[in-house]
């Protein structure tokens, strides 16, 4: 039992990584990364909704009819993100003020919104919490190795604070927005060849219901993929 | 019945969302809002320590305030205001801050914008503390008048402001001195001297075109302008000529400023007999406007009447312009001290040929000049001092030719 809740938090850190194997949440991924400060607040922001809306969306999953789930869920996320606001606001505002609209896009992030679908309302409160802190894990390192690489090669300095040596190296098109996407590429590509080994990412089990409308869906692949997963679980 | 349970759990959701909602909004709402106005406050609060909140005044139209100021901000207890007042110094745009306390004094002033680059503002902020509209005195930087000077007026703004804003009034002496370079556009950067005799206030202009001397008579106050020439008129707050009722005053005026005035009589001649080798009768004339000339002579050629003019106008420094013009009105000759200089410190002049330019105003009346004869490429400031030397000059010699009429 141990082992298998230390899986559901290793899963989400490498094997399932939500921003580099899942491709989930690319949004912020892009737009904070651009220093260290920034994506590791981001990343904590987003891994405490995360972990929350998991854990009560797990503890209401039987009172949750099939029909209004998203409505609710989008309701518990938004509420836990407008709680995170409030908060950062009040006690770290100058966190919030970097952090700016994305902050409040956390809502749609489809990491959060992601997980509610395929782990929270299938799984108990604690296995959910897990995946919640995994994947959040798996948040802040896809964003931190982002930002670590652009905001050290890009604009020469580590957490705001200059690198002397590095200002001769750096590649300011790395801390601008091509080079977001081109860093992001890159560790995908790396995360593949890595993944590789092992026999590739198993793509099928999170391609169709990473889509919140996975279960409402009537093409094949979703149904088919529906059917396995409850015969897995059972 | 089908649909009641979605829509009642949706519900409860949305509710209890609310509910825990509302009640974090209680705990940081405070907190957030305190942040805000120590936001707020924060530049507020460098002008004027002392404070603790303020409260923006936004009907500033019935106070009448001076233009410049844009934004009045009052202490909530009472302990004076904060003026937010927009100046000129080398180039226009310097916002700054000023505070002043109830009881008329600067607690605080800070240059928060400016586009002049010298980077002096910050020498003055907080320069004019404890100052009060009875004793201010320009703090004027070395190497950056312009911007020392904007910081000045801003100053001075702030102070009107405040009589105004806690209800009282302007001294009509105050509203009189802002007046003159309307009255004696010629008057470049009246600076105070001391002050003696019946005036309040002797202000004298930079580039020796004269004084002004303000002075009350009961409850109003007026200003008698002084050219360098002794030509002299009083004004009152409204700008109306009002000489010939305070006639005493005046003479009085005249003779201070014979005592201080420096004459450029002998410099004009000087060049007259330079230009003109045969120029007889040379004779200094007093004039009546109040604009850059500083000096101005009749004389005599070959039997021809000429009037020469010697005006003071700045451009990027003080110029000598000089300009002969015959009876007709029509311009016989140009010139000015600064071609030579100019042509060795500045590239504008590289190129220029002066004797061409100055052969450019020969002909020219009060009707054909249109300013296009004294632009030189590249030398902008220049051009716009000897197009209103040309301007004065015209000025001057029609008001000679009317008051003879």
């Amino acid at each position: 039992m141990k082992n298998n809740k230390l899986s559901i938090l290793l899963r989400g850190i490498i094997a399932e990584n939500p921003v580099l194997i899942l491709i989930l949440g690319t949004c912020p991924t892009l737009a904070v990364t651009g220093n260290v400060t920034s994506a590791l607040s981001m990343g904590l922001a987003a891994t405490v909704v995360l972990i929350c809306s998991n854990v009560v969306i797990s503890a209401l999953r039987k009172v949750i009819p099939d029909t209004v789930r998203v409505p609710c869920y989008i309701v518990i996320i938004a509420a836990f993100v407008t709680a995170v606001q409030m908060l950062l606001q009040a006690f770290l505002p100058s966190i919030y003020e970097m952090l700016g609209v994305y902050l409040a896009l956390i809502v749609v992030n489809c990491v959060i919104l992601g997980r509610a679908e395929m782990f929270a309302r299938k799984n108990t409160v604690l296995d959910s919490a897990f995946d919640g802190l995994g994947m959040g894990l798996g948040f802040i390192l896809a964003l931190f190795l982002m930002a670590f690489i652009r905001e050290v090669f890009g604009a020469g300095s580590f957490m705001g604070i200059e690198l002397g040596f590095m200002q001769k190296f750096k590649i300011p098109v790395l801390a601008a927005a091509p080079g977001g996407f081109l860093v992001y590429g890159i560790l995908i590509a790396v995360m593949n060849k890595l993944t590789e080994k092992k026999g590739g990412v198993k793509k099928k089990s999170f391609s169709c219901e990473g889509c919140p409308s996975a279960a409402i869906c009537t093409s094949k692949p979703c149904l088919n993929n529906e059917k396995k997963e409850e015969v897995e679980n059972a | 019945m089908k649909n009641l349970k979605p829509t009642l759990v949706l519900s409860c959701i949305c509710m209890a969302v609310a509910l825990i909602l509302s009640g974090i909004n209680m705990i940081t709402g405070p907190i957030i809002e305190a942040q805000r106005n120590a936001a707020a406050n924060s530049a507020l609060l460098e002008v004027m320590p002392d404070g603790t909140d303020f409260e923006e005044i936004t009907d500033l139209a019935s106070l009448n305030l001076p233009e410049s100021i844009t934004n009045v901000y009052k202490e909530t207890s009472g302990k004076g205001y904060v003026f937010r007042v927009t100046s000129t110094g080398y180039k226009s745009g310097m916002v700054i801050m000023i505070g002043v306390s109830s009881e008329g004094k600067i607690t605080g002033s800070k240059c928060l914008e400016t586009q002049d680059t010298f980077g002096k503002e910050s020498e003055i902020d907080n320069k004019y503390n404890e100052q009060s509209l009875a004793d201010f005195a320009p703090h004027m930087i070395t190497g950056a008048t312009m911007t020392s000077s904007g910081y000045r007026d801003a100053v001075s703004s702030a102070l009107q402001g405040f009589t105004l804003a806690s209800g009282g009034k302007l001294d009509p002496a105050i509203a009189l001195e802002a007046k003159i370079p309307e009255l004696a556009p010629g008057f470049t950067s009246p600076a105070a001297v001391d002050a003696s005799g019946s005036f309040k206030k002797i202000l004298k202009a930079s580039n020796d075109a004269g004084f002004a001397y303000i002075f009350s008579a009961g409850e109003d106050a007026f200003v008698a302008l002084v050219n360098a020439t002794g030509g002299c008129k009083v004004f009152d707050a409204d700008g109306n000529d009002v000489t010939s009722a305070h006639e005493a005053v005046a003479s009085e005026a005249k003779a201070h400023a014979a005592a201080a005035q420096k004459s450029y009589v002998d410099a004009l001649t000087t060049k007259i007999t330079r230009l003109y080798e045969t120029a007889t009768d040379i004779t200094a004339v007093e004039i009546s406007t109040f604009n850059t000339v500083v000096a101005a002579v009749s004389f005599k050629v070959d039997g021809a009447e000429y009037y020469g003019f010697y005006s003071r106008s700045i451009g990027f420094h003080q110029m000598d312009v000089y300009f002969v013009i015959d009876a007709n009105g029509a311009i016989a000759k140009m010139d000015a001290n600064q071609f030579i200089f100019e042509k060795e410190y500045f590239h504008g002049f590289a190129g220029m040929d002066d004797a061409a330019y100055k052969a450019g105003f020969e002909g020219l009346t009060t009707d054909t000049w249109n300013g296009d004869a004294a632009v030189i490429a590249t030398a902008t400031m220049t051009s716009n001092a000897i197009k209103q030397s040309t301007n004065d000059s015209f000025e001057t010699f029609n008001s000679i030719k009317g008051g003879a009429q």
